[in-house]
Parts: C-alpha cells; sequence; structure tokens
C-alpha cells in the first residue's frame, strides 16, 4: 500500500500536514490595485480563511488557500480589490 | 537478574493502593482524576504520596472525568507522561475524550476498576462498563491480583510509549474482589523501575516558535491512513506486549505469560477461558477436578484488545471441549463478550471442538468454586460428545 502522508499521526509541523488546498474551489480571485491600497488590515482581519498575508506595501491573498469568497473585495476601504473571473 | 530483590519493600496493599505504587513509580507529568466508587483510594492514595514528596506530578481533580480525558489529552500532547483512574459511569463520561486520544495517538495510561454499568442502580462487579471500550482504539490488559496490578501499570507504560505502538492504555482489574482486596505486594524500586521505563520521547512540544499542528479537519484520503496505521499499530502491540513481559521479568523476577496465561494446559482436554479476578478462583476449581481425575486446565486472557487471537488457536488445538467463563453481555448476540471474540478468532482454524459459554459474576455475584465446578461439569459433557446448550447463565440456571 502506497501512503499518501508520511506521517504516522495526524499531529505535525504544520508545513508536513497534507492540508486541504482549498484554493480549488476558487471560480473568481481578488488583484489587488498595490498603488490603491492603504494597507489599513481590513482584509487581513475578515477574511474568512486567514489567508490574507502582509507582502510590506500592501496587503495580498494566498492563492493557494483563497476559495475566491469576495469578502476582501467588498469591504476594502479605498476599492483596491477586484474580484476577476477565472476559466 | 533479581540482584535488587532484598531491597525491595512487601506491603500489604488492596488493589487501589497497588495502582497508585504502580503510577507513582513511573512518575507520570500530570495525573488527572476525578474520584467514583470503586476507584476512589487511588486517586486518594496519589494525592497522598505527593503530599509525603513521592510524586512530583501536577494533580488536578477537574469538575468530571471528561475533563480529566480533556485534560491528560493536552498533557499529552505537551509531551507530558499523563495518568488517569476511572469506573463504570465515570468511564462512560470520558468516551469522547478517550477516542479523541486513541486516534490522536496519546500515549495515555488510565486505570479502570470494572464496576457494572447502572441502571437498575448499582455499584457493584461486572465487565460492562470496559467491555463498552472495545472499539475504543485502546489497548486493553486485565488484572488478576494486586501484585499484578502495580506491574501490568509499569508495563503499560512502556507498551503505550513505545515508538512503534503510541497507543492509550487501560489497565483492568474487578472492583470490590480486587480492588479492596488486601494482599501482600513487592514494591520494585524506584531504579529498577527508571531502568525498565526510559523517560518519555514523544517529539512533542509546545512553543510558539514552531507551531505544530494537531487533530486538524483533513480529506478522507489521510484520514483513512491514520486509521488504517492505528489499526496496525494496535496489532504489533500484541508481539510487543509479550516481549516487554520478558523484559520485565528479567529485571523483576516475575512474569504472567504475555497475552495469555496458561495453568495445568499441557495435558488438558478440556480448557477454561477466564479473565480477571475469577481465574484465580477457576485455577482452584481446576485443582480440585484435577484431583478426581478430570483434565482439565485455563487459559487466562490478560490483553482483551487487540485480541490475542493468535496465541488463542495455538493454545486451544487439540482440545476436546472448551468453557468460556464471561462476566458481561454482548446483547443482542446471546452470549458474553470474550465467547463471540473467540468464536471469530476460532474460524478458518482447524478447531471444530465444542465451546461453550457460562455467564456469571454479573451484577457482583460472587464466582464461586462451585459456580466454577458446574462449568467444568457442562464442558466435560460436551467433551464426552453430548448436546449442552451453548450459553448457560450459570447464577439463575
Amino acid at each position: 500500500m502506497e501512503f499518501k502522508t508520511e506521517l504516522e499521526v495526524p499531529w505535525a509541523f504544520s508545513d508536513k500536514l497534507l492540508m486541504l488546498k482549498t484554493g480549488d474551489w476558487r471560480y473568481q480571485k481578488p488583484v489587488v490595485a498595490v498603488n490603491r491600497c492603504s494597507q489599513c488590515g481590513v482584509c487581513y482581519l475578515f477574511c474568512p480563511t486567514g489567508c490574507v498575508q502582509e507582502m510590506g506595501d500592501h496587503y495580498q491573498a494566498n492563492l493557494e488557500y483563497c476559495k475566491g469568497c469576495g469578502i476582501c473585495a467588498k469591504l476594502c476601504p479605498v476599492n483596491a480589490i477586484e474580484m476577476v473571473r477565472e476559466e | 537478574m533479581d540482584n535488587n530483590k532484598s531491597s525491595r519493600e512487601i506491603k500489604v496493599l488492596d488493589g487501589n493502593r497497588a495502582a497508585a505504587y504502580g503510577a507513582m513509580l513511573c512518575q507520570p507529568d500530570v495525573i488527572a482524576a476525578y474520584p467514583i466508587t470503586p476507584q476512589s483510594e487511588v486517586v486518594e492514595t496519589l494525592f497522598n504520596f505527593k503530599a509525603q514528596g513521592l510524586l512530583n506530578a501536577e494533580l488536578i481533580e477537574p469538575e468530571s472525568e471528561h475533563s480529566s480525558m480533556g485534560t491528560l489529552r493536552g498533557a499529552s500532547i505537551a509531551g507530558g507522561r499523563a495518568f488517569t483512574a476511572t469506573a463504570a459511569q465515570g468511564l462512560l463520561f470520558m468516551f469522547e475524550n478517550c477516542i479523541q486520544v486513541a486516534t490522536q495517538r496519546l500515549p495515555i495510561v488510565m486505570v479502570n476498576v470494572c464496576r457494572e454499568v447502572s441502571g437498575p442502580h448499582i455499584v457493584v462487579c461486572g465487565h460492562s462498563d470496559i467491555m463498552m471500550v472495545k472499539e475504543m482504539g485502546w489497548i486493553q490488559l486485565h488484572a488478576q491480583s494486586c501484585q499484578e496490578i502495580l506491574d501490568l501499570i509499569v508495563m503499560a507504560f512502556k507498551l503505550a510509549e513505545d515508538p512503534q505502538i503510541r497507543i492509550p492504555t487501560v489497565v483492568c482489574y474487578d472492583g470490590w474482589y480486587l480492588s479492596h482486596l488486601w494482599e501482600p505486594v513487592e514494591i520494585p524500586t524506584r531504579g529498577e523501575v527508571e531502568q525498565f521505563l526510559p523517560p518519555l520521547e514523544t517529539g512533542l512540544k509546545i512553543d510558539p516558535k514552531t507551531p505544530m499542528v494537531f487533530g486538524p479537519l483533513i480529506t478522507s484520503r489521510p484520514a483513512t491512513e491514520y486509521r488504517y496505521k492505528q489499526s496496525a499499530a494496535i496489532s504489533r502491540a500484541k508481539a510487543k506486549f509479550d516481549e516487554i513481559e520478558q523484559e520485565f521479568r528479567e529485571i523483576f523476577g516475575r512474569g504472567y505469560g504475555g497475552q495469555v496465561e496458561e495453568y495445568r494446559t499441557d495435558d488438558a482436554d478440556i480448557v477454561l477461558i477466564a479473565m480477571g479476578s475469577c481465574a484465580s478462583t477457576a485455577r482452584v476449581a481446576i485443582d480440585k477436578k484435577r484431583e478426581e481425575g478430570l483434565k482439565v486446565g485455563l487459559i487466562r486472557i490478560r490483553m482483551f484488545r487487540p485480541f490475542p487471537r493468535e496465541r488463542l488457536v495455538t493454545a486451544l488445538k487439540q482440545r476436546r471441549a472448551i468453557g468460556v467463563i464471561d462476566r458481561s453481555v454482548s446483547f443482542g448476540w446471546d452470549g458474553g463478550n470474550i465467547f463471540v471474540e473467540l468464536k471469530a478468532a476460532l474460524y478458518n482454524s482447524d478447531i471444530n471442538a465444542p465451546m461453550l459459554n457460562f455467564i456469571c459474576g454479573l451484577c457482583d455475584s460472587d464466582v464461586t468454586t462451585e459456580i466454577i465446578e458446574r462449568a467444568i461439569d457442562i464442558v466435560g459433557h460436551a467433551a464426552q460428545g453430548k448436546l449442552c446448550n451453548e450459553v448457560t447463565w450459570l447464577d439463575i440456571e
């Protein structure tokens, strides 16, 4: 039998556990206009999957986990995030 | 071998105090337990040990058994050696966390003082509580004497914590018949136990700088793989237990035969199978029947989970009839739990001897030598080819 997980037990450092890549579920992705981002962090606080990362001069969703729900775009006070349909 | 025998102390202890000594000698980091009859003296004695400075553990009395096991789950995840004790309703109240710690493969050791589950409201001996644990992924060991209770707890930590096993383990003994029976018990020295049981190394450490994940939400494929690995690990515990018992014998100078213990079975035509305190009563009955010329022997099950299928099949070859004594009922199966397990184990073996089941000792009924002799007589009839009832409730026959 070939195991997909090398672990014997379901506890490990986070990079070793076979995680659910929820980004697979997405049909639209948030695209950030970096020059418009005021770095208020509202998207970071309200992202249901907690996948928004601070990039230094703006915030950006990690697309491996972003489900494309669009909450960040809806809440962004300066309209810096646009949801773009993916094919 | 056995160089330290002279420095070992012999004390007269009841089963509960013997259990507390066993736990204390293993120096757990955390003990979380809620008192319940007939287990209370285990907890009481451990608190006394702590007060006397004999025990370094963090002792916690939470608001319930459910919280006890929850506390130990956290303690074990943090890398600590964890111990608890319970009985009957308390055990049932723990169930959700019991299953969690088994699937998370946390090497917790628990004592269960076997007590009939209420209702009607009964606070007496029986195996109906511990039989509920057989599908929960715990290793289950059964003692027959106060000395064996202490010894099994020391062995249980070693078995549970083995890197190849990592399965929580419950040490069981009969309420009242053992928990409140006083016997001479040899107490191993702290040094000997340290030699036998190395410090626990789980590779676990709760540290915010290197965050870890425990029991995350995962998809079906890895979850199924973890189930498979858990199943394989608990099966490995059979051979490992025999190995550990051998090592125990080398250091402490006594042993019990590993998964099963045989008594006068060498030339036995008929064999009784029993578990727990009634097995020692069975020895007396067997000696008596042997004097009458009947070739009868005893197989005592010490490890109920994993079920010692291979050892039992080997031990039951060439017998003319088999009798199984059960102190619990598998409702809906019309037999006792050991009987049901054994029937499944013997399928596809070449054993075709008649096998009879005797249900007795439920709800605090004494399993007397007379009761066992009656069972032996019935098995004797079956060995002669007479047709007998498959299941007999001896106490209300």
